[in-house]
């Protein structure tokens, strides 16, 4: 589960400050696929990476499992997000020179594993992607690479799945197939927060939030 | 999965970028190891050609004391001890001393504290009519044989006695007279066998016959005298016998000292004199590969760290570029879980190849170009030499210092890139 109470984060430049979230309050609980939908610059990234534990809010405050990440130390809470949420890009962010098994494995080196091995071969083997395992990702169709970015958000079983636009480069049939695996993800008892500024997605989702110029205008 | 593939994976996706890395560090240690090698080659070729002039050296100083010890023995000793009487004039003209004195002086002579004479040879001579063939005039010496000093170490004597009722034969007198080895023969009255007829020496000597000396004293009704003693300074001596002379006078002041400089001494003198030349020469060559080597050494002493600074630079450049260019993977990295220390291992593992890398392909090559530039340099360097060239201390301290030196030089792009803040590096998309 994850919960975020008044949530600010304020960018403070050289002559001005950016107010890109404002007393943002939000609840997902486990087995739950949030949508936050919003135009661009509405602050879904930033509300995003916030909760990742990748950037600390202003003010306000953030719990992941009830654990406030921003409490630990930056060595603890890399450890702790990076075994509790995986994060799927827009981009795909896929190491360019590693095959679809290693992509896949990269996160074991952080957070090491007797199981990462075993575990990628049934992700490859889940989003179909065992055929393609020693390919490297300009080898890969577009709906390929973003599989590969989900199996490898997966690989740590991490409970909370957070997604930005991960739809945003992908035809309507690879987009579908994303979204059921994290319909699928969140069926299986995970928490998924999706961000996008595609209103269809918000059909998979069983809570949709929209978020105005750092607001939640509805819920 | 671990970091090293990772590391190892991206080397493979980036060669250029490493093998710029690895030539930074190749052309480095290259450098220092041709330029070692270089060194090592001419400094084993001048203490090659030292030991060899040395030796030489020695060899030759050895043949000039064995020629000492030759020459002494066939040419004559270098002090004639003589009767104060003696008109000197009149020994010259002769060849021999007329006057006599007591033979009693040997033994003062012999327990005095002269140390710097060890052969002392007393005489009696004089030139006779050998009655018993034809009248021939012959010198007549009465030898004892050799009276060592008291303090003598000398082990090998310079001259044997001879025996009584024997006598030898100068080599001129023993062919005019049809004389050999073994004969008996009478001389003024007594009988005595030929014991050895000495080979030719071109000097009086030839014309002499050597019988014992009580047999001399006898025969020329002189007992108890003798007219010369023969005195052998030893080899360390040999350039000082003006202190010879004044010592033995001293304890003889009833004689007077003749020197007899023969020309071996002035050979031996011109033989010392060489050795001393060579020796100069060598001290010269010497000097001279050691001031040369000093030379290369302080053209390698600020040659070497430049190459080093500017590979250092170089990887540093390198780091940092790649750094940059993988901004937005090292970002994700951070967000899958990656620590910042785990992004600065990424970038100084691979300095870390790079250095391992260059610092065994650059000694392997310098090594080589350095045996190639020693050859050049006239410096024949056989299998054996060439091993002894190669240097596992140096290739240790390469294969150690290579590595943490780029990871030194890659150390701030690193930090840079473990500090980066993965949020703003993904906003940016």
């Amino acid at each position: 589960m994850l919960e975020v109470k008044n949530l600010t984060k304020i960018y403070t430049g050289r002559r001005n400050a950016v107010t890109a979230l404002q007393d943002v309050s939000l609840r997902v609980k486990a087995g739950e696929f949030a949508v936050v939908q919003g135009p661009s610059g509405s602050g879904k990234t930033t509300l995003l990476l916030t909760v990742g534990g990748l950037l600390a809010p202003t003010s306000g405050s953030v719990s992941i499992q009830g654990q406030n990440p921003y409490a630990l130390s930056p060595e603890r809470r890399a450890r702790f997000c990076g075994s509790a949420m995986g994060f799927v890009f827009q981009q795909f962010h896929l190491v360019p020179y590693l095959n679809v098994e290693r992509n896949i494995l990269v996160p074991s080196i952080a957070i090491p594993s007797n199981q990462a091995r075993k575990r990628a071969q049934a992700l490859m083997d889940h989003f179909h992607l065992s055929e393609r395992a020693h390919h490297v990702p300009s080898e890969l169709s577009t709906g390929e690479r973003q599989r590969v970015a989900l199996a490898r958000a997966l690989l740590n079983t991490p409970k909370i799945l957070l997604a930005d636009e991960p739809t945003g480069n992908l035809d309507a049939e690879n987009a579908e197939i994303v979204l059921n695996y994290l319909v699928e993800f969140a069926d299986n008892g995970g928490t998924v927060l999706l961000v996008t500024h595609d209103a269809h997605s918000t059909r998979y989702a069983g809570k949709a939030i929209c978020l105005h110029a750092g607001h939640i205008v509805s819920e | 999965m671990n970091i090293w593939r990772l590391v190892g994976d991206e080397i493979l996706y980036r060669k250029t970028d490493f093998l710029l890395g690895v030539a930074a560090v190749f052309l480095a240690v290259g450098c220092l190891a041709g330029v070692s090698t270089l060194l090592r080659a001419h400094s084993e070729r001048v203490a090659e050609l030292t030991g060899q002039k040395q030796k030489e050296t020695a060899g030759m100083l050895a043949v000039a004391r064995d020629d000492y010890r030759k020459m002494m023995k066939t040419m004559g000793y270098n002090v004639v001890i003589l009767n104060a009487g003696e008109d000197l004039t009149e020994f010259w003209t002769n060849g021999f001393a007329s006057k006599t004195m007591p033979e009693e002086l040997v033994s003062r002579l012999c327990n005095s504290n002269i140390t710097s004479i060890q052969h002392l040879l007393p005489q009696l001579y004089q030139k006779i009519l050998w009655a018993e063939q034809d009248n021939c005039p012959v010198i007549l010496i009465g030898v004892r044989g050799e009276v060592l000093h008291q303090q003598s170490n000398h082990k090998e004597p310079m001259l044997d006695p001879v025996e009584k009722d024997t006598m030898r034969l100068g080599h001129a007198l023993a062919r005019k007279l049809g004389l050999k080895s073994g004969e008996k023969v009478t001389l003024l009255g007594t009988p005595f066998t030929i014991a050895q007829v000495h080979e030719e020496r071109g000097n009086a000597d030839d014309g002499s016959v050597w019988i014992h000396m009580a047999q001399a004293q006898v025969l020329l009704k002189k007992p108890g005298q003798i007219n010369a003693i023969l005195a052998l300074s030893c080899l360390c001596a040999e350039g000082d016998l003006n202190k010879i002379s004044r010592q033995i006078a001293a304890i003889l002041p009833e004689t007077q000292v003749i020197h007899r400089v023969p020309e071996a001494l002035i050979r031996l003198d011109a033989r010392y004199r060489v050795a001393a030349l060579s020796q100069e020469t060598i001290e010269k060559e010497t000097a001279y590969h050691v001031r040369a080597a000093a030379e290369r050494e302080t053209l390698a002493a600020w040659m070497i760290p430049l190459a080093i600074l500017a590979a250092m630079l170089w990887i540093g450049m390198l780091a940092w570029n790649n750094v940059r260019e993988r901004r937005s993977e090292l970002g994700v990295l951070r967000a899958l879980g990656f620590r910042a220390r785990h992004i600065a291992a990424l970038i100084l593992a691979k300095a870390l190849l790079a250095g391992v890398a260059g610092a065994l392909a650059g000694y392997a090559l310098g090594f080589v170009a350095g045996l190639a530039w020693s050859i050049m340099d006239g410096i024949p360097l056989s299998i054996a030499a060439m091993r002894s060239l190669f240097d596992v201390r140096l290739l240790v301290i390469v294969l150690a210092a290579a590595p943490l030196q780029a990871c030194i030089s890659s150390w701030l792009p690193a930090m840079i890139a473990a500090q980066q803040d993965p949020a703003e590096i993904l906003r940016e998309g």
